[in-house]
């Protein structure tokens, strides 16, 4: 137990730890994560298996990454503990041992514990001793960090484990069960600046539980707070298209959403998705460049018996011929129309309080280590002047000078 | 006259105050140091209208794209080493190689890769927790950026003395800059993350490399608190430190990840 103390309270340990996790995180970022195996192996040969032996293809979920952050979290643990154990007990003290003292300054007792008062220190009598001290805060700072990190580490874990995630589309009067609640879109405003540009995305919700109904809006990087842990997030928008189709020689005319088969006349006829601004990218790739119905276009094609018989590009604004050109059947686009839906996305964790806590206690922690730094002082009065001992102070030195120089100011007018 | 009218000049007093100081620095007196000092101090006053006129236009925080993060880090570093040169009166060594660093933050500004143009803030930047977590990590980032000098002229400088008081500087710089950016980095960041994201940390990486920066400065910290290393060690360990934090601004862009939306 002892040689394990020992080990995890080294600050070697700690550093060497630090520059392992920072190691794997940085090569884990230089990797494409989350692919086959077999991209590893074709993109980089020999060490594609080392990759995929060290888990760094998904390295922030790796058994080699949770080993290091184990180690880590013990040593922090162990180091922080030690630290209380080893600096709060005379932090905290009451007890004041006036055994030795470091200086006799000729200055009277009373003049310099109003001198120290002036420099922040508090003072407490003990007996006819004082302790003065200042910046405990200070020194707290470094433990309220470590427990700080160690909540993390623990509230991450949490999190990683509890943590749910589902993307859902609505249009307005649709309706979501979530849990017991029942949420309806009643509304999606998708704001524009002047020139165009997206400003928000605002849905208008109504959620109605077992006791209450309520009417929210939920904005980007303004989540909705259904509690048990479900926060419900603006997280995109998407484009939909109702089409009109006229089939010439099947004599029949389609109305209803684009990418979609129909069966009639003998043909299972597919339908693609509607693209309002038709392009052919670099790459021969068929892209949409805006949402915008600037050029808009469809493609059909035709089966018999699972066979393909025909097909054609569909222009709204010229005429393209079928494949093949005899082909019976020919399709033009009538009319279109388009409504926004809302992507919605329900996260659910359990440990986003321990996370809010960890980040609390850690800015608390770094603000009180920029606090004034912490020292200790025992006076005593003795023969007209006093004894003085400066028992922790970073700036032992500073603060003696000080001193030391109070009295020689002092002493002059005298 | 628009915000590009300041943002030009301050540009040109930056530049200017980096000729000031390398002229000090050569010829070693100290004058100029202070005429170098007050130059950039000056260039900050310039940029400051600048900076209100750009918020203006686009009616939030300019610090939503490259050039408006690289030109507010220069803005926000030029007070930081003035400060520094008043309350502890760095040398010309580290008033040149900050300025220099800050100049060369401006002047990636002007690459034909980054755009001026004034746009407003797509949604997920509207936010007022990212300008806490840009701006206290940027104001970390620009003592990290005084260390770094310190550091260097460390390196070059021939007496003992030179070399503590370059060894002090660099630890103070970091002890400093440390906290700004761990609230900034990552408290802040996290929070963000969280309202925007659904998540605190999703191990992109930008925030990979934001913490392999933090590791080092922390490991720093605790090497000179505990382990009470001094001298070469303590600042190869501040220059490898700061060279994550190089990376983690500027060469995290080319590994894409949830970032690539962001100021930088």
């Amino acid at each position: 137990m002892k040689s394990f103390l020992r080990l995890f309270r080294s600050i070697k340990l700690a550093i060497v730890l630090m520059i392992l996790i920072a190691t794997v995180a940085g090569i884990g970022t230089l990797i494409p994560q989350n692919n086959e195996q077999a991209f590893y192996i074709s993109h980089y040969a020999g060490i594609g298996k080392l990759i995929i032996v060290f888990g760094l293809d998904h390295y922030s979920h790796s058994i080699l990454f949770g080993i290091l952050l184990s180690l880590f979290f013990l040593n922090v643990l162990v180091c922080a503990l030690s630290r209380i154990v080893k600096t709060w007990p005379a932090l905290f003290s009451k007890n004041i041992s006036t055994s030795r003292f470091d200086h006799e300054l000729p200055i009277d007792f009373a003049l310099i514990k109003k001198e120290l008062r002036k420099m922040g220190f508090k003072l407490r009598k003990s007996g006819d001793s004082v302790l003065a001290t200042r910046g405990i805060i200070s020194k707290l700072g470094p433990d309220i960090i470590h427990v700080g990190i160690l909540m993390a580490i623990i509230g991450g874990m949490v999190v990683g484990l509890t943590t749910t995630q589902k993307t859902f589309f609505m249009q307005p009067g649709d309706v979501e069960q979530i849990g017991t609640l029942h949420i309806k879109l009643i509304d999606f405003k998708f704001l524009t600046y002047p020139n165009g540009q997206p400003k928000d995305w605002i849905s208008v919700v109504q959620v109605s539980g077992k006791k209450t109904t309520y009417t929210k809006n939920i904005t980007v990087n303004n989540p909705l707070n259904l509690g048990n842990g479900n926060l419900l997030y603006q997280s995109s928008y998407d484009k939909n298209w109702d089409i009109k189709l006229k089939f010439k020689g099947l004599n029949y005319e389609y109305e209803g959403p684009a990418a979609t088969s129909i069966k009639y006349g003998g043909y299972t006829i597919y339908i693609s998705e509607f693209i309002p601004d038709f392009r052919i990218s670099g790459n021969n790739q068929v892209i949409s460049v805006s949402d915008e119905p600037k050029n808009p276009a469809i493609y059909v094609e035709y089966q018999k018996d699972g066979k393909r018989v025909g097909r054609q590009w569909v222009f709204s604004k010229f005429d393209f011929p079928t494949d093949p050109k005899d082909f019976p059947i020919k399709a033009s686009i009538e009319g279109f129309t388009s409504h926004l839906t809302t992507g919605l996305m329900l996260v659910h964790s359990e440990g986003d309080w321990l996370i809010f806590i960890a980040l609390t206690l850690i800015s608390i922690g770094v603000l009180a280590t920029i606090t004034k730094s912490y020292a200790k002082i025992i006076i005593k009065p003795h023969n007209n002047g006093t004894l003085v001992r400066v028992l922790f102070a970073k700036e032992k030195e500073e603060i003696t000078k000080k001193i030391t120089s109070l009295t020689v100011d002092r002493k002059t007018p005298k | 006259m628009n915000s590009a009218f300041f943002y030009s000049g301050a540009f040109f007093i930056y530049l200017l105050a980096l000729i000031v100081e390398l002229f000090s620095l050569l010829s070693k007196k100290s004058f100029f140091h202070k005429i170098g000092m007050y130059t950039l101090f000056i260039g900050f006053l310039f940029q400051t209208p600048g900076l209100i006129l750009r918020g203006i236009e686009m009616n939030f925080i300019p610090i939503t794209n490259v050039y408006e993060a690289v030109t507010f880090v220069a803005w926000i570093g030029a007070v930081v080493v003035f400060y520094m040169y008043k309350t502890h009166k760095i040398p010309a060594s580290v008033g040149f190689i900050s300025t220099a660093v800050l100049v060369g933050f401006y002047a990636v500004s002007s690459s034909p890769l980054v755009s001026p143009e004034i746009a407003p803030p797509v949604p997920i930047l509207r936010s007022y927790w990212l300008v806490l977590h840009i701006s206290f990590a940027f104001l970390g980032e620009v003592f990290f950026i005084v260390s770094f000098a310190a550091a260097l002229a460390y390196l070059f400088s021939k007496t003992k003395e030179k070399r503590a008081r370059m060894d002090d500087l660099t630890y103070k710089t970091i002890l400093i800059g440390f906290p700004f950016f761990t609230l900034g980095a990552l408290v802040f960041g996290a929070i963000w993350a969280k309202f925007a994201w659904g998540r605190f940390w999703s191990w992109d990486p930008k925030e990979s490399w934001s913490l392999i920066t933090w590791l080092f400065y922390a490991g720093y910290l605790h090497s000179r608190y505990v382990l009470k290393w001094k001298g070469k060690k303590s600042i190869i360990l501040a220059l490898v430190a700061f060279a994550a934090m190089i990376f983690t601004f500027f060469g995290v862009d080319f590994l894409g990840g949830l970032h690539s939306t962001e100021v930088r």
